[in-house]
């Protein structure tokens, strides 16, 4: 289910605009329940990006060598609304579990 | 651009063969290696130690074993396309089987037919039942005709095995590219 919830924060991540590896990791390390490592992200992006989710290209930086940016396809955006839809009903669901005086989904 | 420092060097060299070891292609293996690269000068521009930021991504091969297991064990979906294409490929298949089959018995109905339609017209006149068979046409009619039909069978024949030949090489030729799409 954690896989699952990286998928969906990266693919929200790159909602409004490209990205790349370093900057995903910090902006991700804000919420430290993903656990999300560099040792998983980088190949989470590398499927999403073989699966059409994402596309890729490199871009010279001022700092150092070229970094690897990285954009939502439609296909990803397709599927990012589809898990925010199920992330929020899963959210709504079992909040009513946990506290029976919150709304029913 | 700057060199990197021996130590990410010889990280990004091991990771590079950790991947060909998993069996991705090279291109792969080199764009990973620039992207961990490119990771790594961020974080020492952010004022992270090396040894830190390579504790972070781990060992190469334990990096190495991570995209193996991200990428190899979960192939991409197949898209729902290429179930129309194999769903096409069985019905021209199976097309080219009943195509074949008709074939080959006009074929060699004509070869029998061309064979025997020339002993005839040779040996007609010795034999005796020569009458039925020459059905009145000149005898050279009937030894040419036979020949052409003959002939035509042959050919026939030939283009069966052709057709054969192809519709039995076409489903291995469809898992040859499935598998190259694999990385």
């Amino acid at each position: 289910m954690r896989r699952g919830l990286l998928e969906l924060s990266v693919l929200a991540l790159l909602e409004g605009e490209a990205s790349y590896g370093y900057e995903i990791v910090n902006r991700l390390a804000a919420v430290p329940q993903l656990a999300s490592g560099e040792g998983t992200l980088y190949p989470l992006l590398r499927r999403l990006r073989r699966e059409g989710l994402l596309e890729a290209f490199w871009q010279e930086s001022a700092a150092g060598p070229p970094r690897q940016y990285y954009r939502l396809t439609p296909g990803g955006r397709a599927t990012l609304n589809r898990m925010r839809r199920q992330w929020r009903e899963l959210a709504k669901g079992i909040g009513h579990l946990l506290d029976p005086r919150e709304p029913k989904p | 651009m700057t060199t990197p420092s021996p130590v990410v060097a010889r990280y990004l060299d091991q990771l590079a063969h950790g991947l060909a070891d998993c069996g991705l292609p090279a291109d792969d293996s080199q764009e990973i290696a620039r992207e961990i690269e490119s990771h790594l000068a961020d974080a020492a521009a952010a004022g992270t130690p090396i040894a830190e930021s390579i504790r972070r991504l781990g060992s190469p091969q334990e990096l190495a074993r991570a995209y193996a297991v991200e990428l190899l064990l979960r192939p991409a979906p197949r898209p729902r396309r290429q179930a129309w294409r194999s769903a096409a490929a069985v019905l021209t298949s199976l097309l080219t089987y009943a195509i074949a089959g008709a074939l080959l018995v006009l074929g060699g109905a004509l070869a029998i037919a061309g064979v025997v339609g020339t002993l005839a017209g040779l040996f007609a006149p010795w034999m005796p039942f020569e009458p039925t068979l020459r059905s009145g046409l000149p005898q050279i009619v009937v030894l040419c005709g036979s020949l052409v039909l003959g002939g035509l069978g042959v050919l026939l024949l030939r283009l069966v095995r052709t057709a054969w030949r192809i519709a039995r090489a076409r489903p291995r030729s469809v898992n040859v590219s499935q598998k190259e799409k694999l990385p």
